[in-house]
């Protein structure tokens, strides 16, 4: 721990050190905590070991309006409720004794971006002394009441690649001060930063977008924007349009704007948000940060041969990150769910919320009578075309039917074996011409949903169909490979062009489909797998997924039953 | 006289549609961004949203997505939505019933309740009846109208319990034509039921004033005073001065109902077109938007068309004289 | 005129007017600052829920009878002096147990920001992370006390906001629901008053235009018109209000854009049947501008309906800004009434059962639209004496 203190503190004032302290170790008491306590019905279950589905039956209900989803949770309609994120909610369910609630972080991150090509941001000092003003934890407190941590790293604190103090709370307004002092800034009498030049820094505006589909953040961006002010930094809140903004900041036209996105498992996403290339109009590269040990940081990362020199190139890069700050984290979510008493076997991690597919796969009802499981569809699933379906509603049914080679295991977010029983990923050739070579082995005896058997073939011809049509969803996965071969009936190598540890999750994660169906498909962009009339393509969902389609009402459910042949079926009483 | 005039009014209706089809395409292409841009996702790279934006047609110069755009409306074949890859039209025919059940039967009830209040509280002048008439339909409508039907839902969904949550249909549906007939309006009436609510005062306030008038007027006196019923003297003479403009109004309210279709639906989570045009103009859907708005213009024009040539119909002096242009 | 002016509606009028221009220069601090819990009841509500309240703690600690049910919040704040080879303890004892809430060593000063909220904090003292984390430190009517052991000084503020708040209780950020009504009252009011004015004056002016010039201009203002009418009112604001930007002035200008029509058309229908009449024709004669007769003869003509549009007119503004901020089009920054609706609605209020916050912009809503009718009714019983009670007209 010492060594840790001493680096902080060189800025930090003194008194305020063992605040850090405190918080550094309740954090790490805390991680410690989440995995304790759920470990005791984790350690109970192994995923390997699963078997279920054990309902017929499983129907997602379409509800929009939040109010309706919580009282149909009162109601017992409901027996799922996913992703609940009000607190008065939260507060309402968890008082139900019918239900029980979960709450464990979730793959998100909120952040304030800084132009890096305008002042002040173009001082590396300015920006950390930014991102110290910032009082996450009243944020947290006011606007989440307390549902939400405050983080320093620009990975979400789930991700198995994120740093161990990624939770740290570097608020400290003196530190501040001095680290602006330090460069020269000094203050007016009104307390507005004056720049090293004399001049009133001007006013900087803060975009933020609207409160329709966050209806937190034009609150979070006043209180962010008050946290400026108060070191003296002249900012305003400027709420938009969200096209008008992602336009404004795409021209680079802005100071400080705010965002979130989800993000995935893997690190290698920071290459397309803070790698120099990046930085064009429509490119991820937002700040427009341009630093070249950063650079050559993110490039190991991306294309890194291996495991172990991936881990290198993460941690380095997030320290040169911290270091550089290009945006600021502010905080990340956490996700809470709510799943009816009325079910056993119920399975939570501490990376997961109970409502995840395991649970779905493993939960009998308490009572022992046969009984469907409704879960909560918060949206319309408008297009179930796997190829071209992009929202996450309509993939939250076809992830029920399809599936890739590598699975993630739900307790330690690592990959885990799907359709494929194991893998090898090698670097082959020397020098210029070295490239990646991802060989798979299938699980002998699996067969899809209507009862054939599954073959190497179908999995190859459908990486070449998505790789032919150059499908936009998987796009990105696809457009490195070279050549897909298929070996006899349970193996396939997959040659890609050029070297990245992550090309195997990209491979890994397409969804399956029957060779025979592939043929079939005429027009890919239209086809309607719900449609019997086959003009586009085949009718039906053909996975290896634990459920099948059954039935699509639009606007009020999508019905679903379990596949008779999926693999973690025998022993199951049916 | 008539066929000119008639031709005329067609003629500036197509005036009108072709502005509005030339203004919807421009209004919102003058939005900034577009539907690909607000994807913020690292594993959705800037090639990929190339290649979506290449499939979505919007790579081509400007001048071609116009022609493109005016041959899909003027064919009727909307292309793909851009948000949910589907058929714009399959994805609201799937729609259509649910809004006009919805909005059809509210306009109707509240027409006719409306109609009715208002006749009885022109009959009544000074009475209680004519003060709690008024009185309510001035509070109802002043309500806005997500309130009224979310105290509605909290009530009588949730405190009360007697109707469904949400949607149009149970989970899972009964069987049996009557059943799924019976469920559908047990479904239907709170919504149909607050919006009719909400709806009556305007008309009964408007009818209350155009019956006044028109009880004023010296032919009322004069069937009176030839000893006609009361109700001969409403049904059979003011009310049929009074139509023209009700018919109108009736007419004219239709394209209104989509306004109040968004709020609806999303209060009750029913399936329906409002939601569809909320979704579609904030999502950059230019394919939904555009046929959602030039199928409404459509209707509007023609409701308006309707309108004249009904208040033709029914008021001869309009088409003889060419009064109403 | 004095008939008007007695009539209770304007009375009601003329006291919001001035309650929603002089009233906040009376009160000091903003309506968006937090004053207590969120969703806290309005004080005069379910007096089982605690008042908030605030202790001042020192280095002797302090000790309280607690009998109602518990605080939503438990906040902690301040400094505290001790030597630094010293352990400071803070402990919160209950009448069931003790938790050690905090524990430092090593330096002079400290500086203390314990919350309940925090999850971190949850953790470290061992309560249920899902929860009100207040609720788990009282458990039980009794006593409760506050002990710092082994330091020299501290200047710490227990604050405990309760249950109950302010006179109409608090929004789900914790500001003061009545202090953000009167505020609102100047936003709804410009809005309506302002988008109907506006929209009154284009009609008026293009009205005018259409039925005395005609022509041309008549039939291109009415094709105008029709084109306006033809598009669907909500959907082409949120497109305008996505293009031009959120802000108070630009949603009045969406709003009169949308209602100058109704005006126009009847303004234009009576220019054309008193364009022909006999005293136009004479003014003509003598020699009269067109621009005299427009402006000293039929903009009078045209003021009682004008009058009457206007009062009916702010009522479908007001709604259609209700309508527009529940949708969430309206800027965050502008406190209306629309807007508390939209927060309340989006942050659950309906599920949380918080009348205290929908209740009364409903109903602020509900009483002025009532308001402007009224007025509006009265105008046009005068304009046209048959609509009101006197059978002799």
């Amino acid at each position: 721990m010492f060594p840790f203190l001493q680096k902080y503190c060189s800025y930090k004032s003194s008194y305020l050190v063992f605040r850090e302290a405190l918080f550094i170790i309740c954090g790490i008491c805390a991680l410690c905590c989440m995995l304790v306590v759920p470990c005791i019905a984790a350690a109970k279950f192994d995923p390997m070991k699963a078997r279920g589905p054990r309902i017929e039956k499983l129907c997602m209900v379409n509800i929009s309006n939040p109010d309706s989803q919580v009282l149909a949770a009162e109601n017992g309609d409901l027996d799922i409720v996913s992703d609940i994120t009000r607190p008065s909610d939260i507060d309402i369910l968890s008082h139900d004794p019918k239900l029980s609630i979960s709450l464990a972080r979730a793959f998100h991150a909120f952040f304030m971006l800084l132009n890096t090509k305008t002042e002040p941001w173009k001082d590396k000092t300015v920006r950390q002394a930014a991102a110290q003003s910032i009082d996450r934890n009243n944020i947290v407190r006011t606007i989440f009441s307390g549902y939400c941590e405050p983080i320093n790293s620009w990975l979400p604190p789930i991700s198995p690649w994120a740093l161990p103090e990624s939770t740290k709370n570097i608020y400290d307004r003196a530190a501040a001060r001095a680290k602006l002092r330090s460069r020269g800034y000094t203050w007016n009498v009104s307390g507005m930063l004056v720049a090293p030049n004399g001049k009133l820094m001007p006013k900087m505006k803060l975009l933020t977008p609207l409160a329709r589909v966050a209806p937190t953040t034009a609150e979070l961006a006043e209180q962010i924007a008050d946290s400026l002010r108060a070191v003296g930094f002249p900012v305003e809140v400027e709420p938009m349009d969200f096209s008008a903004m992602i336009a404004k900041i795409d021209r680079k036209e802005y100071s400080l704007a705010v965002m979130a996105w989800g993000m995935g498992r893997n690190p290698d996403s920071l290459y397309s948000f803070y790698h120099s290339s990046m930085s064009f109009a429509g490119g991820y590269n937002m700040t427009g940060i341009s630093d070249k040990k950063l650079d050559a940081a993110l490039t190991r990362l991306r294309f890194a041969k291996n495991r172990r020199e991936a881990k290198i190139a993460s941690i380095e890069s997030q320290r040169l990150l911290e270091d550089l700050m290009p945006s600021v984290p502010i905080y990340s979510r956490f996700s809470v769910a709510a799943v009816s008493k009325r079910w056993k076997n119920i399975i939570r991690t501490d990376k997961m919320t109970a409502d995840n597919i395991w649970t779905i796969m493993m939960a009998e009802p308490k009572d022992g009578k046969k009984k469907t499981m409704n879960m909560i569809l918060a949206d319309e699933p408008r297009n179930l075309n796997p190829f071209v379906a992009s929202s996450a509603y309509s993939w939250q049914v076809l992830g029920m039917i399809y599936e890739g080679m590598v699975d993630t295991n739900p307790i330690t977010l690592q990959d885990m074996p799907g359709i494929a029983e194991s893998w090898n990923v090698s670097t082959e050739g020397k020098g210029r011409a070295a490239h990646t070579v991802l060989r798979f082995r299938i699980k002998p005896g699996l067969k899809w949903n209507d009862g054939s058997a599954l073959n190497a073939q179908d999995i190859a011809a459908t990486i070449l169909f998505i790789k032919k049509n150059k499908i936009p969803r998987f796009f990105d996965s696809v457009k490195n490979i070279k050549a897909v071969t298929a070996w006899g009936d349970s193996k396939i190598v997959v040659t890609m062009a050029g070297t990245s540890y992550w090309y195997l999750d990209n491979v890994g994660g397409l969804p399956c489909m029957p060779e025979r169906i592939i043929k079939k498909i005429k027009d890919w962009q239209n086809w309607n797998p719900i449609d019997k009339n086959g003009k586009t393509g085949p009718s039906g969902f053909v996975g290896t997924g634990p459920f099948m389609f059954e039935e699509y009402k639009p606007g009020e459910y999508v019905m679903m039953k379990r596949n008779p042949y999926y693999r973690r079926l025998s022993g199951i009483k049916r | 006289m008539r066929r000119s005039w008639l031709l005329r009014r067609i003629v500036s209706s197509l005036i009108v549609l072709a502005v509005v089809l030339v203004l919807n395409f421009i209004l919102f292409r003058i939005m900034p961004g577009d539907a690909v841009s607000t994807i913020i996702d690292p594993n959705f790279s800037p090639e990929a949203k190339a290649r979506l934006r290449q499939l979505y047609g919007l790579d081509k110069p400007i001048l071609q997505q116009f022609f493109i755009y005016i041959k899909q409306m003027l064919t009727f074949r909307f292309g793909l939505s851009f948000l949910s890859r589907r058929p714009v039209w399959d994805e609201l025919i799937s729609r259509l019933p649910s809004t006009m059940v919805l909005m059809s039967s509210s306009m109707i009830l509240s027409a006719v309740l409306g109609i009715w209040l208002g006749i009885r509280a022109a009959l009544n002048r000074g009475k209680f009846t004519e003060r709690l008439v008024l009185r309510a339909g001035a509070v109802t409508s002043s309500f806005p109208s997500f309130f009224i039907q979310l105290v509605l839902l909290m009530l009588f969904a949730r405190t009360f319990k007697i109707f469904p949550l949400r949607g149009s249909l149970s989970v899972p549906p009964p069987s049996g034509v009557i059943e799924v007939v019976a469920d559908y309006v047990w479904h239907m009436a709170l919504p149909v039921l607050s919006l009719t609510v909400m709806g009556f005062g305007g008309w009964a306030l408007y009818v209350r004033n155009l019956m006044v008038r028109a009880l004023g007027e010296d032919y009322v006196l004069m069937a009176k005073a030839r000893g006609l019923s009361e109700h001969d003297v409403v049904y059979g003479h003011a009310f049929r001065t009074i139509l023209p403009p009700i018919l109108t109004i009736l007419l004219m309210s239709v394209p209104g109902l989509v306004s109040g279709a968004v709020i609806t639906e999303s209060v009750f989570s029913l399936h329906g077109v409002g939601t569809f045009l909320l979704e579609a103009v904030s999502g950059n859907d230019y394919p939904s938007a555009g046929a959602a708005f030039y199928l409404l213009a459509l209707i509007t024009v023609t409701c308006n068309l309707l309108a004249d040539i009904v208040y033709g119909v029914v008021d001869p002096r309009v088409r003889i004289e060419g009064h109403n242009e | 005129m004095k008939n008007f002016l007695k009539r209770r509606s304007v009375i009601a009028f003329i006291i919001t007017c001035l309650l929603g221009m002089f009233a906040p220069m009376l009160m000091s601090g903003y309506p968006s600052d937090i004053v207590g819990a969120p969703f806290s009841r309005p004080i005069w509500w379910n007096t089982q829920l605690p008042a908030s309240c605030e202790f001042n703690v020192t280095a002797e600690g302090v000790s309280f009878e607690w009998t109602k049910l518990p605080p939503a919040i438990f906040s902690l704040n301040g400094q505290v002096r001790a030597e630094a080879k010293k352990e400071v303890n803070i402990i919160w004892q209950t009448p069931q147990k003790k938790y050690l809430l905090s524990s430092l060593k090593g330096q002079n000063v400290y500086w203390i920001n314990i919350d309940a909220r925090d999850m971190v904090f949850k953790q470290s003292i061992g309560v249920p992370l899902i929860g009100n984390g207040a609720a788990h430190l009282f458990p039980c009517a009794g006593k409760y006390s506050l002990i710092i052991q082994n330091a020299d000084t501290a200047s710490l503020k227990l604050m405990l906001p309760g249950g109950r708040q302010e006179l109409l209780g608090t929004d789900q950020r914790g500001r003061d629901v009545l202090w953000l009504l009167i505020y609102g009252i100047r936003t709804s009011l410009v809005i309506g008053i302002a988008a109907t004015l506006i929209a009154c004056l284009l009609g008026l002016g293009f009205g005018l235009a259409a039925g005395y010039i005609g022509g041309i201009t008549d039939a291109l203002v009415m094709r105008t018109v029709d084109v306006l009418l033809s598009i669907p009112t909500l959907p082409i604001l949120m497109v305008l209000a996505g293009i031009w930007g959120k802000g108070l002035w630009q949603l009045v200008l969406i709003l009169s854009i949308f209602s100058w029509m109704g005006t126009a058309r009847s303004v234009r229908s009576m220019v054309l049947t008193v364009r022909e009449s006999p005293w136009i024709e004479s003014l003509k004669a003598l020699g009269a501008k067109r621009s005299y007769i427009l402006w000293r003869h039929l903009v009078p003509e045209t003021a009682p309906i004008m009058l009457a549009n206007i009062a009916l007119g702010v009522p479908g503004a007001i709604l259609s800004e209700a309508g527009l901020a529940f949708l969430g089009l309206s800027d965050p920054r502008l406190i209306s009434w629309g807007r508390m609706l939209h927060e309340a609605h989006s942050f659950g209020a309906f599920t949380e059962g918080a009348w205290w916050l929908l209740l009364p912009p409903g109903i602020g809503i509900v009483a002025v639209c009532l308001i402007f009718m009224d007025m509006g009714r009265y105008l046009e019983e005068q304009i046209d004496p048959r609509l009101s009670g006197d059978k002799n007209a």
